[in-house]
């Protein structure tokens, strides 16, 4: 019942400004989320004294052995 | 380059060590992002990096190249090619295939670290054991840079994600030049 009456005060146009806002609000939460969740494991890792360039090391290598003599 | 191990290859004796050899041959072993660089580029280098017109008098201390699949083969046997025709005299460097690799001792991994304790310390407090020592990008990074590998500004640009202390950061960058650095001068590592 509440809702029908909801629907029934706001026009399209407020509908759409509502959308729009809810859009930017969410990725700007999303980015400020990732940045500061990137920042929390960074400081996470540094907690365990493992160095960055350790924990970003890629999965996938290749291997070469050499004899310099 | 992500990790480097020194060890013993090529030969048919088990669990060589550097007094009893047996018929190994001392070599480094890199794991790359083939992303990053290509093995035909570590070719380059390795090719640059050693005389191949020079004759080995022992098995321990001859240039080799040890491939790991046939791509590699096929790409250092063109590279010997074209060393051969560019020295215009024999390629005494072997290509051969890439067998069972043996870790050497610790006091040979990370040579160059290993004469800067500051630096060394740091690392080994973070990793007790050496096999993860080893295998530490940072370790490696640090082990170059020590020996004047790398440049001041590249050193610069990741010095923050090595995991050293302010004190090792500033020691580090006091161990750079302004300039590019210069090679290292001093010969292989001595047992202990």
């Amino acid at each position: 019942m509440a809702m029908k009456i909801l629907t029934a005060r706001i026009s399209f146009s407020e509908i759409l400004i509502l959308v729009v806002t809810l859009l930017a609000v969410a990725e700007s939460g999303t980015l400020s989320g990732t940045k500061e969740g990137t920042m929390m494991k960074d400081v996470a890792l540094l907690k365990t004294g493992i160095p960055l360039i350790d924990a970003a090391a890629p999965a996938k290598t290749e291997t070469a052995t050499f004899a310099l003599g | 380059m992500v990790r480097t191990r020194v060890g013993y290859s090529g030969g048919t004796k088990k669990s060589p060590t550097y007094h009893d050899l047996g018929d190994h041959t001392e070599t480094i072993q890199l794991d790359y992002d083939p992303t990053q660089i290509s093995y035909k580029e570590l070719l380059e280098i390795f090719w640059e990096s050693h005389n191949p017109g020079s004759r080995s008098w022992s098995r321990q201390y001859m240039a080799a190249i040890f491939f790991h699949n046939d791509q590699q083969k096929k790409i250092a046997l063109e590279t010997k090619d074209q060393v051969a025709a560019r020295i215009k005299d024999e390629v005494y460097t072997q290509i051969l295939p890439a067998t069972m690799f043996y870790l050497a001792e610790d006091y040979h991994q990370k040579y160059f670290l290993r004469l800067e304790p500051e630096l060394l310390n740091e690392l080994t407090a973070i990793y007790h054991s050496t096999q993860d020592f080893v295998a530490s990008t940072a370790a490696a990074r640090l082990n170059g840079y020590v020996a004047g590998y790398g440049t001041r500004a590249g050193i610069e640009a990741e010095i923050s994600s090595l995991g050293l202390s302010p004190a090792g950061n500033k020691r580090l960058l006091g161990m750079v030049s302004k300039s590019e650095p210069a090679r290292p001068t001093q010969g292989c590592p001595l047992p202990r």
